[in-house]
């Protein structure tokens, strides 16, 4: 009895480390693949405490590779657009200034009724309230009032990549982003740790911090 | 990057571990079922009970040198039923029992390959 309880006491410390190092989730809830990690830890810490005849170590390396895995995945989504939407998924633009996307909708079983509970949900009864509703990739309806600003904010660099799709989606282009860039005084995208479109069709460039500086301050 | 270099570290230290310990295990394991099959089986069936004996009680102690280590990569049933029959098959050696000394240290042979094909990289132990 005292082996599985050194041995919970052992797991609890790996899992432990583990969950810190793949820290917390980006900026809200879990994604449903961090959740899937989340769970198959507990999983395997479980196993060697439930049966003591198991390797302690055999459960130690698989939630290690559990963890580097995630952490990989993560890493490799910030640095490569196509990984990022393989493994997260985009989000879906379903109305887009007052008119519903059908093919999008179908495409991800999403009902009427669905859609305008959600939009309920979001203080936005009616649909001539809204301006975009975009389905995340976390499965949230974020809901962008006409009240609020004309055009939809897009992120067209981020880490040095740029987002091409989101580029035309802003009635932009890479000629046109290049000059922004250049007029700010910036040589290559790499250089560049966030550019955005607001709601106003504004370009905001944010440079990849100096050495030392914690905050990425906004070159105007 | 910190993260991925910590977690690249920790699993490098448990798989660098086994690694270490697969070259041993293989080496270890592969000379035991060499001398169970060609020394000791031969020898009970010479009737040279002193030589098996003899060759026996040599790998009955590497198998505990052995077992020292084995105990934190392997199941601990495994490597228990495999202390059990180095037990049973020194007996019926000891007790100069031809048929289940010859018997016995056969299944110990195939306990001996099958710990040490349960480590290895292979599709079959992957699926």
């Amino acid at each position: 009895m005292i082996i599985v309880c050194i041995r919970t006491v052992i797991l609890y410390a790996v899992v432990l480390f583990a969950l810190r190092l793949m820290g917390s989730s980006e900026l809200s809830k879990m994604s449903p693949f961090q959740l899937v990690v989340i769970f198959m830890i507990a999983e395997l810490a479980s196993i060697p405490i439930d049966s003591p005849s198991q390797s302690l170590l055999n459960g130690i390396v698989a939630i290690f590779a559990l963890m580097f895995l995630q952490i990989l995945i993560s890493f490799l989504t910030t640095k490569f657009e196509g990984i990022k939407n393989l493994v997260d998924g985009t989000p879906t633009i379903l109305v887009d200034q007052g008119r519903l996307n059908v093919k999008e909708m179908k495409r991800l079983r999403i009902t009427v009724n669905e859609l305008f509970e959600q939009l309920r949900i979001g203080n936005c009864p009616s649909l001539f309230d809204v301006q975009y509703a975009i389905m995340e990739s976390n499965g949230e309806l974020s809901i962008i009032t006409t009240t609020q600003q004309p055009a939809l904010p897009m992120i067209v660099i981020s880490d040095g990549v740029i987002y091409e799709d989101n580029l035309s989606k802003a009635g932009s282009s890479k000629e046109k982003l290049l000059d922004a860039l250049r007029i700010r005084g910036i040589k290559t995208v790499s250089d560049v740790f966030v550019a955005f479109y607001d709601g106003n069709l504004q370009i905001h460039v944010f440079p990849v911090p100096e050495k030392g500086e914690t905050y990425a301050k906004e070159l105007i | 990057m910190k993260a991925l270099i910590t977690s690249i570290i920790s699993l490098g230290l448990v798989i660098g571990a086994w690694v270490c310990y697969y070259g041993y295990s293989t080496d270890t394991l592969e000379d035991m079922t060499r001398s169970c099959e060609e020394k000791v089986l031969t020898a009970i069936k010479d009737n040279d009970w002193k030589t098996a004996k003899k060759e026996f009680e040599a790998d009955y102690k590497k198998w505990h040198k052995y077992r020292k280590t084995a105990l934190y990569f392997l199941d601990t049933g495994d490597v228990n039923d495999t202390d059990s029959a180095f037990a049973r098959a020194l007996e019926y050696i000891d007790e100069e029992d031809a048929s289940n000394g010859r018997g016995e240290v056969l299944s110990l042979k195939e306990q001996l390959t099958a710990l040490k094909e349960n480590e290895q990289i292979s599709v079959r132990n992957i699926f």
